[in-house]
């Protein structure tokens, strides 16, 4: 039962990617696959799993479950339907076999129905296990030392109820209905084994995973991400974003962690402040994103320049805190979303950041670079961190008699 | 022992080899009516997902790096046939016979795990499966069920209508939620009474305008919130006429199959979406009463349908009683004597819990209906 | 190509291990003139085999899943019949060996050639049925690629092969030892055949509990892999059995091997005389 017609490289198109190990990222060479246009479908299977370095998509549905089943071989049997429904849906096709419209009158469709007639609109499905889980099931053994609850960052107003999870699952893709419709039935599927912790949509991508992808901005107005590590330098996503042998258990090796916090954005006192302080705040200047005393995007910034007896990026400006040459050389790629929740109550819209970053290890990446941000970031004064989450996301599946968690599993 | 020679296995397997069936039309197993399958590693492409009836013919061809195996199921993962070492390379057919219904086809790359699915639906003559004793049995056995609790609810009702007219607020307090534990538990049967159920369980806020507020939840009102069940009186009168021609009708009524599934699942929806909300009892509170109710209604339709789900999907009646007892385990922290705990004593995470364990437990239910329906 | 190769060896494995055994036994106890038999049953399931994989070719005949899962299953459990019957039959040879008593001997001998030809005859027939159909299909497929038809030329020849070795290397043990060997080797093979006739009564749906498995050891064992096809082709051990199919399994492997195993009444076999070849 199709959702619709398959174009490009959905359907047979994916089969042939994955089969011929469509990118053999840890040979240091290879492309990232890119669908050609915003409707075309990402190949599920590979070396990797889609939606890290795939080139952010524009919109996202993040979710994180609680498992509440005690029983290990429910948890499998679901993450078995989940991996066949998650292979469907991103090929463009119906979550389950007969389809929205498909099944007989007195059933109950085994598809929601709101992608009818949508394209695979590069949805991506990204699987991550919180450290949470591995209390459970007996999993201890196979925790990897870098999965921990991220520790409390000075300034930090973290809201539990929205933070951690079992699992969680980031939805991406160039349609807010089709990431929505994924996560939806995968919730759908997990009745009674998985509960929904919370989830997050997010719009307008604010980082930029591809060479081939211009900067966006985030809701301060300002480019972000332009020294994000990209797709195409292999060697640094070697060094800094996929996990290698020997870093951990081996079910982790070939993934990467995956570190979520929502950022509540007082926008209002943001844009209140004068340019030459916004500029100021984050290094950058608002309209090209050049580093402060610099000239080009991506220029690199010049942190020793003086503008008389003060330095021209300030020395608690954004840019220069997280600078990798400022932590040791961490970098992380990236790939968060502006959101806007409706409004607070007080007169104030609830908008932000929801930042998403994949690295080799936490422990090296974000939270050294974190620590530096919340200690001195002048930017703190306009931003509140009230969620987070850590996930350890697994290597790609390369055929279909795998399925997610399976190592970690059997 | 002995006596089975060379000659009589081999002509057993002749026998079986010949025993093409007398259907002609698909005797004939030209090329052109086969479905190719298209199997690789990572994909299943299945060239037609519906046939007619009879037997219908797969050709699967391995295109990708691993032995694969291909299966047709039936609901609940019944096999209908099944081809496998299909090596890399190799195609080979399967020939099954296959009646009306739908079904789903797998691809098994590695020849582990659930496979690639696609849904598979077979079209034509179907078998009539509604004269199936078994069914017809599941009505007659609920059917007395019906009758044990309306029986119930008329005693119940009776008390509780004779406190409030004694003006014995203290006992007609007590007596709400029990007599109203006969009326939700067969709920499903009163619906099909239309418009005597709004008179009897309707919500103020569900009255259109022009209808009066009657029934159990206006005398809740008056016992709870305005205190004052001295003119309650002609209400508690008309509840007890309402409810007496609701038993009348519903024992004379014979609920279809479907129609009990259909109850077991609306049952669980209703108190997905009033007993967990508190919207049910808002004066009173006392809706956990009306959940534990409800639960017991759905398992008592799945009760009198067990024997025919066992034969058509076992594993979905395994799934549903584990469901059922953890749904009774979750309500159970919340007992308080020999009723249960007020609504408004529970915390959001006790509500949450509650809330998994329904959904849980109505998912797999809402396939009820469409084994029930035979297809 | 490795693929198809495992599968012909698996396939051909089975039958060249009840093969082999069976004429090792008759040449050490001077029974050549038996041998013939064998060659008549084996040459009979093959011809059944393929004459009718040849009918299903061209469409004449049809035979639906169940009905060859049934078949198979019927054949599997007559098999182990008879490789059970073959195991006490050569105990009891081994008994009476060093008895001196020539009469005994020729009594546990004297059996008729038709038990003979059946035991070869369903060792064969059993797997050589699915084995004609995977043959047809690699041939058909030529057309487009000759590797699975190498393949699994291959992988039978490979069993072949192997069987001769187990022949050549019973052949020179002492008897004693070879009955011991080769019997308890057997009742793996039989329990193996048991099992498997289990679960084909399960797929044909005759019996329930197809998905409810003992336990899961594919993470372990991936089937493709040679050492599970080989553990499969001998003993017929899956990576994730039912729990029916592993009950069949103890059950008739576990008494067996006891009765075989058990001492007799009579004193220990004598080692035969070696013959010096």
């Amino acid at each position: 039962m199709k959702r619709r017609r398959m174009i490009g490289m959905a359907g047979a198109g994916v089969g042939l990617a994955a089969a011929g190990g469509a990118f053999a990222l840890s040979q240091g060479s290879g492309t990232v696959p890119v669908a050609s246009s915003s409707g075309d479908a990402i190949p599920f299977y590979g070396v990797r799993q889609a939606g890290i370095v795939t080139p952010a998509q524009d919109r996202l549905h993040f979710v994180a479950f609680d498992v509440i089943t005690k029983n290990r071989a429910e948890l499998v049997t679901m993450l078995e339907n989940w991996t066949a429904a998650a292979a469907r849906m991103t090929a463009g096709l119906d979550a389950g076999t007969m389809g929205a419209v498909g099944g007989i009158p007195e059933s109950p469709p085994d598809d929601t129905g709101e992608a009818i007639g949508l394209p695979a609109s590069g949805l991506t499905l990204t699987i991550g296990f919180g450290p949470s889980l591995f209390t459970k099931f007996g999993l201890g053994k196979q925790r990897p030392v870098a999965l921990e609850d991220l520790p409390h960052f000075p300034g930090d107003a973290i809201d539990a109820t929205i933070s951690g999870g079992d699992i969680g699952i980031q939805a991406c893709a160039h349609d807010p209905q089709v990431a929505v419709h994924a996560i939806r039935n995968l919730a759908r599927m997990g009745m009674g084994v998985v509960s929904v912790r919370w989830s997050q949509l997010g719009f307008g991508r604010t980082s930029s995973t591809s060479t081939s992808q211009a900067t966006p901005r985030n809701l301060f107005g300002f480019k972000d991400g332009t020294a994000n590590l990209k797709a195409e330098e292999t060697a640094l996503l070697d060094e800094h974003l996929w996990v290698r042998d020997g870093d951990g258990p081996s079910w982790m090796t070939g993934g990467s962690y995956l570190v979520t916090r929502k950022i509540r954005m007082i926008v209002e006192t943001w844009d209140r402040t004068s340019l030459g302080e916004q500029e100021a705040i984050v290094g950058r200047t608002k309209g090209s994103g050049a580093p402060l005393g610099s000239s080009g995007e991506f220029d690199e910034p010049d942190f020793s320049a003086m503008s008389g007896n003060i330095p021209t990026i300030p020395v608690d400006a954004h840019v220069r805190l997280a600078h990798p040459t400022q932590n040791q050389g961490a970098r992380l790629l990236r790939r968060g979303y502006n959101f806007v929740d409706g409004s607070d109550g007080l007169g104030r819209l609830n908008a932000g950041l929801f930042f998403i970053a994949y690295q080799r290890d936490p422990r090296r990446g974000f939270i050294p670079v974190q620590t530096a941000l919340a200690r001195r970031d002048s930017m703190n004064e306009y931003i509140r961190h009230i969620s987070s989450g850590i996930f350890a996301c697994p290597p790609g599946l390369e055929a279909a008699d795998d399925f997610w968690g399976r190592k970690l599993f059997t | 022992m002995r006596r089975i020679t060379a000659a009589s296995a081999a002509s057993l397997l002749l026998l079986a080899g010949c025993g093409s069936s007398g259907d002609d039309s698909s005797a004939a197993a030209g090329s052109d009516d086969k479905i190719a399958v298209a199997a690789s590693d990572t994909a299943c492409e299945v060239a037609k997902s519906e046939s007619g009836a009879g037997t219908v013919t797969f050709a699967i061809s391995n295109k990708g790096d691993k032995v694969t195996e291909f299966y047709v199921y039936a609901a609940g993962d019944r096999v209908m046939g099944e081809v496998e070492n299909i090596a890399p390379g190799l195609s080979r057919d399967l020939h099954v016979e296959l009646t009306a219904g739908t079904y789903e086809t797998a691809c098994k790359p590695g020849m582990i795990g659930k496979g690639i699915r696609n849904g598979f639906t077979v079209t034509g003559s179907a078998a009539a499966l509604t004269e199936d004793a078994k069914l017809a049995q599941a009505t007659t056995d609920y059917q007395r069920y019906v009758k044990s609790q309306t029986g119930a609810l008329i005693d119940k009702t009776t008390e509780f209508v004779a406190a409030v007219k004694a003006g014995d607020a203290a006992k007609a307090k007590a007596l709400f939620p029990v007599s109203r534990t006969y009326w939700e538990r067969i709920e499903p049967v009163a619906e099909i009474f239309g418009d005597l159920d709004p008179a009897i369980d309707g919500r103020e806020d569900g009255l259109e305008p022009g209808q009066d507020f009657t029934g159990y939840h206006r005398l809740e009102k008056d016992l709870w919130q305005t205190e004052d069940i001295s003119k309650s009186g002609p209400i508690a009168d008309k509840l007890l006429v309402d409810v007496q021609k609701i038993v009348d009708q519903a024992n004379s009524a014979s609920l279809s199959p479907l129609q009990l599934a259909n109850g077991a699942k609306e049952l669980l929806d209703e108190v997905a979406s009033g007993k967990i909300t508190g919207e049910e009892d808002r004066y009173s509170h006392t809706d956990l009463w009306d959940f534990a109710a409800n639960v017991e209604g759905s398992q008592a339709a799945i009760a009198a349908l067990r024997p025919a789900l066992e034969e058509k999907d076992p594993a979905l009646v395994k799934t549903l009683d584990e469901r059922f007892a953890a749904v009774e385990a979750a309500l159970e922290t919340h007992r308080s004597g020999d009723g249960w705990k007020l609504h408004d004593q529970l915390s959001q995470a006790d509500l949450k819990v509650l809330s998994d364990n329904i959904n849980a437990l109505a998912e797999p239910i809402s396939t009820v209906a469409g084994l029930v329906a035979g297809k | 190509m490795s693929a198809i190769y495992l599968i012909g060896l698996r396939e051909g494995l089975e039958i060249t291990l009840v093969v082999s055994i069976l004429v090792a036994f008759l040449v050490k106890t001077d029974r050549t003139p038996l041998l013939r038999h064998v060659w008549i049953g084996v040459a009979a399931a093959a011809v059944i085999s393929i004459a009718v994989a040849a009918l299903l070719q061209v469409g004449i005949a049809r035979l639906s899943f169940t009905q060859q899962e049934l078949f198979e299953a019927i054949a599997s459990f007559v098999a182990v019949a008879f490789v059970t019957w073959m195991i006490f039959w050569m105990r009891r040879m081994a008994r009476s060996i060093g008895s001196e008593l020539r009469g005994r001997l020729e009594d546990a001998i004297a059996v008729g050639p038709l038990a003979i030809a059946s035991v070869a005859f369903l060792a064969v027939i059993r797997e050589g049925l699915e084995t004609s159909i995977l043959f047809y299909a690699a041939a058909q497929g030529a057309t487009d690629s000759i590797r699975p038809l190498i393949g699994i030329s291959l992988g039978m020849l490979t069993a072949v092969a192997l069987g001769w070795l187990l022949y050549v290397s019973a052949v020179r043990i002492n008897l004693s030892r070879f009955f011991a060997w080769t019997g308890a080797l057997l009742v793996l093979v039989a329990a193996g055949i048991a099992k498997y006739g289990v679960h084909d009564l399960q797929e044909s749906g005759v019996l329930p509990g197809l998905n409810d498995q003992a336990f899961d050891v594919s993470g372990a064992f991936p089937p493709e892999t040679w050492y599970a096809e080989l553990l499969r082709g001998m003993i017929n051990f899956t990576p994730a059995p039912t729990v029916l199919e592993t009950v069949a399994w103890l059950a008739y492997g576990i008494p067996v091997l006891l009765l075989f195993l058990w001492p007799a009444r009579t004193t220990a076999p004598a080692p035969a005389p070696q013959k010096v070849s």
